[in-house]
């Protein structure tokens, strides 16, 4: 997204769903439902960094536990 | 048909395909090239590499690449990666071997299928090649049978790559939940039937290409491939006929050029196979659509379909033929509603729903939304949205598209967010320029869009295609922009084209747009007079730098070949270090081509200040009554001067004062003798009044000046239109000290001279020691280092012009070479400091930025100026005291072309009211 000049200052929260996919969603909103807080917030970058070093496994959580009750 | 189908949702992409080859297996699945493949052998050889890359360890999850030319071997290999439980990966072996590399390296395939030939051409990667065409044969050993893996319809189906706009491309990952959902309703959609022949045009690196053959696979129909050639957009008929299709998916632009050679073959017959052809891939024109229904074409069902990789191929679709003929004819194409299965939701900046006809951002939901991006959780959680209002834990996909509801509810697509770009502070929606360019009759296809120049510049660039009957010149295209676009939104640059770009998809080629050489010749219509001397030679080459346009003629215009006043900045610059010498700015305003600039850096008297630069310039001419304008920029040359000269219309004449000839004059520049000076050029010019004089800053008190002058002679004065005038004696402290200490030196009586050679001196120290105090510590150091520099250089050259010249400084208190900007600044201070204005019986129109509204104490907001005139009418301005004539001129224009319209209106009023025997006011 190519928005030049444009900064955007709104500060954001880290939200994660139950299949274990996170976003983000302004701060001072409530959260959407079926997704939760996970404490973090502060300016859309950071929240992005954050979700880069956590999020590992984009699979739905649904899916892996199939997996799980497979056998190898 | 709905349960059987809600049942086959809930596997995979390639069982319904292996369904239905038990129920059809002799029918013709695949047609490339004169080659055929049915239902069973189709499905046998896909088995077999399916066994084969099991053999290798492919399972759910791991991704294969594919890449091979278009051909049957194509469909096999992609059949056989899925059916192996494999993520599908297509590598377009027309792209270059770096992006294919990267894309190896990215998805971390372990295993890569490859003709041959492509695969030698490859970079080195991890994966293990499978050579398609060698190994044929061998795989001719593999079991036959629908293999057993356990990939389920969570996991994923494929990968396709699309370019963002910055950066690098981005693996969208699609489960086969989400495809299957996609296929079964397109298969819905288009009726698909065994008796289809259905195209598939899209190139496989392109998620379209699966929407032309699963859903033909699924129905029994045929896909026929495209092949290389004969496919132009002017032959389409003859080729579909030829092929007896009956399903058509045609990027847009394709088939908008298929469209244009229609017509001309307006009495052909029409083809009696093809039953529906469905477009894609960008907006559609309306024009175009129209002509659809002119053409024997118009009985053949025509579909819009509008979609991002990221929500799985197509997320809605509006029958267009309906839309034909009728008394309404359609201004846009409208993309339509979402699929079965999608949600489409319009959205504001707040993310709430807008209202009708409001514009707002398309956010996309439901079941055919991708997994995420392949490796880029950060991306991935920035576009995937949680939905506001929808089911729980939903997400809504960021489309970046704008779009809004017309009346019937179909949603119609208004452009990209990132086509609203901001270019020196404007917002400008390229879309809209390209808009006003396609209603010009001879215009067929017009793409604006920014150019990024190697140089750093960034400018608007207008690619057009015209129709091929209509021979118009660049020029008049750019005569009729400007009587439709405001100053800002008129692209530097217009390039005429045979016909435009298209990459791989069909699109128009941004990308290539963008980086493509300008050529003079597309530009402008001018007389080329070629370069004859050395420095004509040098100065055409430093404009072909900064401009990127070649050849350059010495006449052409340096803003009319797209520069604009900060690249005039640059061009000086660049000159001096070429040349030696610095031409001052005001030689670009006399005439801006390379001639003139030659003439004047030949020109022995330059540098000595007694050059033959007027002071007073002419930017524009007109019939109203001229404009006075004392632009204040001491250091630069007043170059927003010519921006605000094209706001102010071309029927009002613009002359400007520069500051700059004080230093030569044997006069002692105090404002009152500036105000003289200048007085007497604009007289010879405007003998009699009533005059309209502005100013900026510093020009703003000297045009205060010539105003009071004015009236002393009985003249009438219009419009005094101050900008950021500072009053005199309402200084910074480090002016108020050296005011201080020339009144010191008055009282004692020195020389005036000397007392301004003081002043000078003194002024430096001042003004550092003032930002001492307000610094922080990082700056401190800076001034530091700074300040330490420039006094050893100038105590140095100092010591050096002592040597040489010994006796004293020039009236006007000029310091040796090296700085000439300081001197300016310092004499207008000066001259402001003992400047004590008189009474002035007239009215000041005074502008103030934001800043300056920051510089009065009290509760006076004339900033003291009501002290002084009989009337003021003081209003703001948006940006910093530098900025408001640059970056946000725009508004000053608009006041000040305000009250010169009014000021002229009165004058002539007041002028047939006195004419004798004339009508009473």
């Amino acid at each position: 997204m190519n928005r030049d000049d444009e900064v955007d200052e709104m500060t954001y929260k880290v939200v994660v769903n139950d299949e274990e996919q996170y976003s983000i969603w302004p701060a001072h909103r409530d959260d959407p439902p079926g997704w939760r807080a996970v404490g973090r917030s502060g300016p859309k970058i950071e929240c992005l960094s954050y979700i880069n070093d956590t999020w590992t496994d984009t699979r739905p959580l649904s899916l892996r536990k199939q997996r799980a009750f497979r056998a190898p | 048909m709905d349960e059987s189908k809600s049942e086959a949702c809930d596997t995979c992409i390639h069982r319904p395909f292996e369904a239905q080859t038990v129920q059809t297996p002799r029918a013709i699945a695949v047609v490339a090239d004169g080659r055929t493949l049915t239902y069973c052998e189709l499905n046998r050889r896909a088995n077999q590499v399916a066994h084969h890359l099991l053999a290798l360890g492919v399972g759910p999850e791991v991704p294969v690449a594919i890449c091979t030319e278009r051909s049957i071997e194509m469909v096999v290999g992609m059949l056989g990666i899925l059916k192996a439980g494999g993520v599908y990966v297509p590598l377009d072996p027309a792209y270059p071997p770096h992006r294919l590399a990267f894309m190896l390296e990215d998805t971390r395939a372990p295993v890569l299928l490859a003709d041959r030939r492509l695969a030698s051409g490859l970079p080195a990667h991890g994966a293990h090649t499978v050579e398609l065409d060698a190994t044929w044969t061998a795989l001719e050993g593999e079991g036959q049978e629908n293999p057993r893996a356990n990939v389920e319809p969570h996991n994923l189906a494929y990968i396709i790559y699309t370019s963002g706009s910055t950066g690098k491309p981005k693996g969208v990952c699609v489960p086969h939940d989400a495809a299957l959902q996609h296929f079964a309703t397109m298969q819905d959609l288009w009726e698909l039937s065994a008796a289809d022949r259905v195209l598939a045009f899209a190139s496989f690196s392109f998620d379209a290409s699966l929407e032309q053959i699963f859903p033909t696979l699924y129905s029994g129909a045929t896909v026929v491939l495209r092949g290389a050639d004969g496919w132009g957009a002017g032959e389409f008929s003859r080729t579909a006929r030829a092929l007896r299709l009956t399903v058509a998916d045609l990027p847009t632009a394709y088939w908008d050029q298929w469209v244009q050679a229609c017509h001309l073959d307006g009495d052909r017959p029409p083809l009696p196979d093809l039953r529906l052809v469905a477009i894609g891939g960008e907006a559609a024109r309306a024009e175009t659509v129209r002509r659809w229904g002119e053409t024997p074409m118009r009985s053949i069902r025509l579909v819009n379909a509008y979609g991002p990789t990221e929500t799985t191929i197509t997320a809605s679709i509006q029958e267009l033929t309906p839309c034909l003929g009728g008394d309404a004819p359609l201004e846009r194409v409208p993309i339509g509603r979402p699929l079965p299965g999608r949600t489409m939701h319009i959205l504001d900046q707040h993310g709430d729903p807008v209202l009708e006809g409001e514009a707002g951002e398309l956010y996309i939901g439901g079941a055919g939304l991708a997994r995420g991006y392949l490796g880029r959780p950060d991306l991935t959680a920035e576009r995937f949205v949680p939905h506001p209002f929808g089911a729980p834990g939903e997400r809504l996909y960021r489309s970046g598209d704008i779009g809004r509801y017309r009346p019937d509810g179909a949603i119609e697509f208004l452009g990209r967010v990132d086509h609203q770009v901001k270019l020196r502070g404007f917002r400008i929606e390229l879309g809209e320029i390209e808009e006003v360019l396609g209603r010009h009759p001879a215009v067929r296809t017009a793409i604006v869009l920014v150019r990024d120049e190697a140089t750093g510049d960034r400018r608007l660039a207008a690619h057009v295609v015209l129709h091929a009957s209509r021979g118009v010149a660049a020029n008049d295209l750019t005569d009729y922009l400007k009587t439709q676009l405001p100053d800002y939104m008129m692209p530097a640059v217009l390039v005429l084209h045979e016909e435009l770009p298209v990459n791989a998809a069909g699109k128009v080629d941004r990308g290539a747009l963008a980086s493509t050489r300008l050529s003079r010749e597309t530009m402008v219509d001018r007389s080329f007079v070629a370069p004859s001397l050395t420095i004509h030679h040098q100065l055409v080459h430093i404009w072909e730098e900064l401009l990127n346009v070649r050849p350059i003629g010495i006449r052409d215009n340096f803003f009319e070949l797209g520069g604009h006043s900060l690249l005039a900045v640059r061009l000086i610059d660049q000159i001096e270090r070429e040349c030696g010498r610095r031409l001052p700015l005001s030689t670009l305003f006399t005439d801006a081509t390379i001639d003139h600039l030659a003439q004047a850096l030949l020109s022995p008297e330059l540098g000595t200040g007694h050059g033959k630069e007027p002071a007073l310039v002419k930017l524009q001419d007109g019939t109203k009554r001229p404009f006075f304008y004392l632009h204040g920029d001491l250091t630069g040359g007043g170059l927003y001067c010519l921006s605000l000269a094209r706001y102010l219309g071309e029927e009002q004449p613009f002359y400007v004062f520069h500051p700059g000839r004080l230093r030569d004059r044997p006069v002692l520049p105090t404002i009152e003798a500036v105000a003289k000076q200048n007085l007497l050029e604009l007289q010879a010019v405007q003998p009699e009044g009533p005059y309209l004089l502005g100013g900026f800053c510093d020009g703003g008190v000297v045009a205060f000046e010539i105003a009071r002058q004015l009236r002393a002679q009985g003249q009438t004065v219009e419009l005094l239109f101050m900008i950021d005038a500072m009053l005199p004696g309402r200084r910074l402290l480090s002016m108020r000290a050296s005011s201080l200490i020339s009144r010191l030196a008055h009282f004692a009586r020195r020389d005036p001279e000397k007392e301004l050679a003081w002043y000078l001196r003194l002024r430096p120290y001042v003004a550092y020691w003032h930002r001492l105090r307000r610094s922080d510590r990082a700056t401190l150091w800076c001034l530091t280092l700074r300040h330490t520099r420039r006094g050893v250089r100038r105590i140095s050259s100092h010591l050096a012009s002592w040597f040489a010249r010994r006796d004293r400084h020039a009236p006007d208190g000029s310091q040796p070479a090296g700085t000439p900007q300081r001197d300016i600044l310092g004499i207008y201070a000066w001259a402001e400091s003992v400047y004590d204005p008189g009474w002035y019986a007239g009215k000041v129109v005074l502008a103030l930025s934001d800043e300056a509204r920051g510089w009065r104490d009290g509760a006076d907001p004339t900033l003291g100026w009501c002290n002084l005139a009989e009337e003021v009418e003081v209003f703001g301005i948006p940006g910093a005291h530098l900025t408001c004539v640059t970056q946000h001129i725009a508004a000053l224009a608009t006041e000040l072309r305000k009250r010169l319209d009014l000021a002229q209106s009165d004058s002539d009023r007041k002028a047939i009211s006195h004419r004798p025997g004339g009508a009473q006011a």
